[in-house]
């Protein structure tokens, strides 16, 4: 999925639908969470999708674009190394893949989204 | 990055491969024979970040890169300045300077990679002095303002050309508090 500058991924069956936003929709913006940089990105609203968790019903996502759904192989993702954890990474920050030469970030969204709820 | 263009980049890459292949004898090397009359050494990268100079135990280092591309990531500290991809290996980089109230380097001369154990990070630096040899008697407890402020600073040589700050690679790359206190 496209968060802003970011290309991320996510475990499939953690997500229990991606679809269309609505207007009483609340979600955590992905590409803003993830943002590194003042200038926010353009993005096309037209491929703003909502991602839904499985598990927990009381968040939702906010992505600028679904890509789609990929296998990896285990050998083509890295854990998060001891050092970026060590030095204050994220709980939700599970890893990294590269697809196309792009660091894509993997993420678990259930673990993100206990963190916001808690203010963490 | 590097503000010397490509002949620049080139002669960087060239004495970067001649300091690695050093790293690499040294490291083969190792602890050879003493003579018993010798008194014990120690060997050490030396590096300047700004007017920080720093000792690295030779051991500690496993390569010395030419400045490449930096992904900053989200939601990390401010020492923690991005991740590069180092032979396939998504590698952390961390700033020296975040830690020391010195500017950052904004355009570092050498990525140096250490190594504790299996744990890797890189540190930008603004020059790669060289390698010194350096009697274990000469190693003195670090400055006070050093040893209070960073943890990883476990030592000083005192120079010719100054004071150098020997950097524990070990509590840098496991311990999230670097700083002391």
């Amino acid at each position: 999925m496209r968060c802003g500058t970011w290309t991320v991924g996510v475990d499939a069956l953690s997500v229990r639908a991606i679809r269309p936003p609505r207007a009483s929709d609340t979600p955590i913006d992905l590409g803003q969470l993830l943002r590194v940089d003042e200038a926010a990105p353009e993005m096309d609203a037209a491929k703003r999708r909502i991602v839904e968790l499985g598990i927990d019903k009381s968040v939702t996502f906010g992505i600028d674009g679904a890509l789609g759904t990929r296998a990896l192989g285990l050998a083509e993702v890295q854990p998060l190394s001891r050092v970026l954890q060590s030095h204050g990474a994220p709980p939700w920050w599970i890893g990294t893949t590269q697809i196309d030469g792009e660091l894509v970030l993997l993420l678990d969204l259930s673990v993100l989204a206990s963190s916001q709820k808690s203010g963490a | 990055m590097d503000p010397t263009g490509p002949a620049g980049d080139e002669e960087a890459k060239s004495s970067a491969m001649g300091l690695n292949e050093a790293l690499a004898v040294k490291r083969a090397l190792g602890d050879q024979a003493i003579a018993d009359d010798v008194e014990p050494e120690a060997e050490f990268l030396c590096v300047r970040l700004r007017d920080r100079r720093y000792a690295i135990p030779i051991g500690q280092v496993a390569e010395v890169l030419s400045p490449t591309t930096v992904t900053r990531v989200p939601h990390m500290p401010s020492h923690v300045r991005g991740v590069f991809n180092r032979h396939g290996k998504i590698t952390a980089v961390l700033d020296l300077a975040a830690f020391s109230a010195i500017e950052t380097e904004e355009s570092p001369k050498r990525l140096v990679v250490l190594q504790h154990d299996q744990l890797e990070a890189a540190v930008p630096v603004s020059e790669v002095i060289g390698l010194v040899q350096v009697r274990l008697s000469q190693i003195e407890p670090p400055l006070a303002h050093l040893s209070g402020e960073l943890a990883f600073v476990t030592g000083q040589i005192d120079g010719d050309d100054g004071i150098l700050s020997v950097l524990d690679a070990r509590i840098l790359l496991e311990n999230s508090r670097v700083r002391r206190g």
